[in-house]
């Protein structure tokens, strides 16, 4: 055989260290979602007068959704030695939700042609083109309501494979459950958005401490088990 | 259906190097003939009566539009089989972004369906012509930043992609740079797109060369040469003993 194995670049990684690379990616996550929620404006007026910083918050979002593909992935492959099935399932919920939160952000970019450009201002007037900004706005806004629907399953059944592992504290898996329950509400847009202090924090504090933990700590290794076909 | 169940690696290259090509094919012509022959950029009415007068090409470009994204399903599924001897991780994030970027995609499509929908006369007591077409440009006038979304996803599968072209043994190690060069052009695009649309104006058509240049080789190549047999058995077989010895 050409390459050993443990010569091999592709040489199976340890456990600790895919754990390690699962936190970093999962940490990339945090930063550019955070910032792109801070710098990217809500209403229709915001986004005329900050138009360079909407075009960035968008931009860090997509690569914040790029990063939650690839934690899914890292995610699979750290519990399917849990339960395949379930891995494999909590991957798909999360998977849809990436689709759907990606598609929304599709209606985020038509405020950007619509403002300023002389072809809709010569035929709408400037209240009717702030009305149709806002409504792509706001339709943006309600499919990240529904992708948080699919997030909020994923989060119960990533916290069950925690509970169920033995390499990572049950703690994580109980906080993940709440968080994905509570991320539930949002089946109702408008009960969750009068709460939604009592929706988000709950949510950051569990991927927050998962995120830490798996950064800091990585997993047992000697509870994790080798990776079935 | 039993002969897919139990294609070869080379049988499975053949048929992901045919429907690469059908995705290649079809998408010069749905993102690039069609729009290119119906819109008139920054004219509402004239694309608006174009729509009107080639309603029948618009609505092909959809079909082909549908149609690529629907072979990126079972493409992403061959590439899963060929890739996951060489390193299973990168190979499922392949088939991640593959599945993500293709349902942005499709789901981007709603907006080529606008002007159809606000042409069918329904419209017209409420909105004065010049609003229709005006209503109807937007989603036109979205579709390049739209694509750009799912640019970003595909751009990050190219990566992935190359550097498993790259490691494989069993295909050519040039497909994988050049693959991994055209990911780096869609990344490039895509970004401008959003951050400074003027800027990524002036990269066209150059910054989509090396992708086709990437994507166009590793197509051909699958098709005509396949895969080295052997090499792909070696490295299933080192796979294998890698499982064993994670155990």
């Amino acid at each position: 055989m050409e390459r050993t194995l443990q010569g091999s670049p592709l040489s199976p990684l340890s456990p600790r260290s895919r754990a390690r690379i699962t936190g970093a990616v999962y940490l990339l996550f945090f930063l550019t979602a955070i910032a792109g929620g801070v710098v990217t404006p809500g209403t229709a007026k915001e986004v005329v007068a900050h138009e360079a910083l909407f075009r960035v918050g968008f931009a860090l979002s997509l690569v914040s959704t790029v990063c939650y593909v690839a934690v899914t992935a890292l995610f699979y492959q750290l519990f399917r030695s849990v339960s395949r099935s379930v891995a494999l399932v909590a991957a798909f919920f999360s998977l849809v939700g990436c689709a759907v939160g990606a598609a929304g952000s599709l209606f985020q970019l038509a405020p950007l042609v619509v403002i300023g450009d002389a072809q809709y201002s010569s035929v709408f007037d400037v209240t009717q083109l702030q009305a149709l900004t806002q409504m792509l706005l706001d339709l943006g806004a309600q499919t990240g309501s529904i992708a948080l629907v699919f997030f909020g399953v994923f989060d119960i059944l990533i916290g069950y494979l925690i509970f169920k592992s033995g390499f990572l504290p049950r703690i994580l898996g109980v906080l993940m459950v709440i968080a994905g329950v509570l991320w539930l509400i949002f089946l109702s847009p408008p009960l969750a958005n009068h709460f939604l202090i009592f929706v988000e924090v709950p949510g950051f504090v569990a991927e927050l401490a998962l995120m830490l933990w798996l950064l800091i700590k990585g997993i047992r290794v000697e509870k994790e088990l080798g990776e079935p076909a | 259906m039993r002969w897919i169940a139990e294609a070869s690696p080379r049988q499975l290259a053949r048929i992901a190097g045919g429907l690469y090509l059908i995705v290649i094919l079809g998408g010069a012509f749905a993102i690039g003939y069609v729009p290119g022959t119906i819109v008139v950029p920054g004219d509402p009415a004239a694309t608006f009566h174009n729509i009107q007068a080639h309603e029948l090409l618009y609505r092909l470009g959809l079909v082909a539009h549908i149609t690529i994204l629907a072979c990126n399903v079972p493409l992403a599924l061959i590439f899963w089989d060929l890739f996951k001897v060489v390193n299973r991780r990168l190979a499922l994030l392949v088939v991640f972004f593959t599945l993500v970027g293709t349902a942005v995609e499709g789901a981007g499509l709603i907006n080529q369906f606008v002007p159809v929908v606000l042409l069918d006369g329904h419209y017209s007591a409420a909105l004065t012509t010049a609003q229709l077409q005006a209503l109807s440009y937007i989603p036109i006038d979205s579709l390049e930043a739209g694509y750009a979304v799912s640019t970003v996803f595909f751009g990050f599968y190219g990566l992935a992609l190359g550097y498993l072209v790259f490691r494989s043994t069993f295909l050519p190690r040039w497909v994988g740079v050049l693959l991994a060069i055209g990911a780096v052009g869609y990344l490039t695009y895509g970004f401008a797109i959003f951050i400074s649309p003027g800027f990524a104006g002036n990269l066209v058509p150059y910054v989509q060369l090396p992708s086709l240049l990437g994507e166009g080789s590793f197509c051909l190549w699958l098709l005509i040469a396949g895969v080295n047999v052997q090499r792909w058995k070696e490295n299933a077989s080192t796979a294998a003993s890698r499982l064993e010895w994670a155990r």
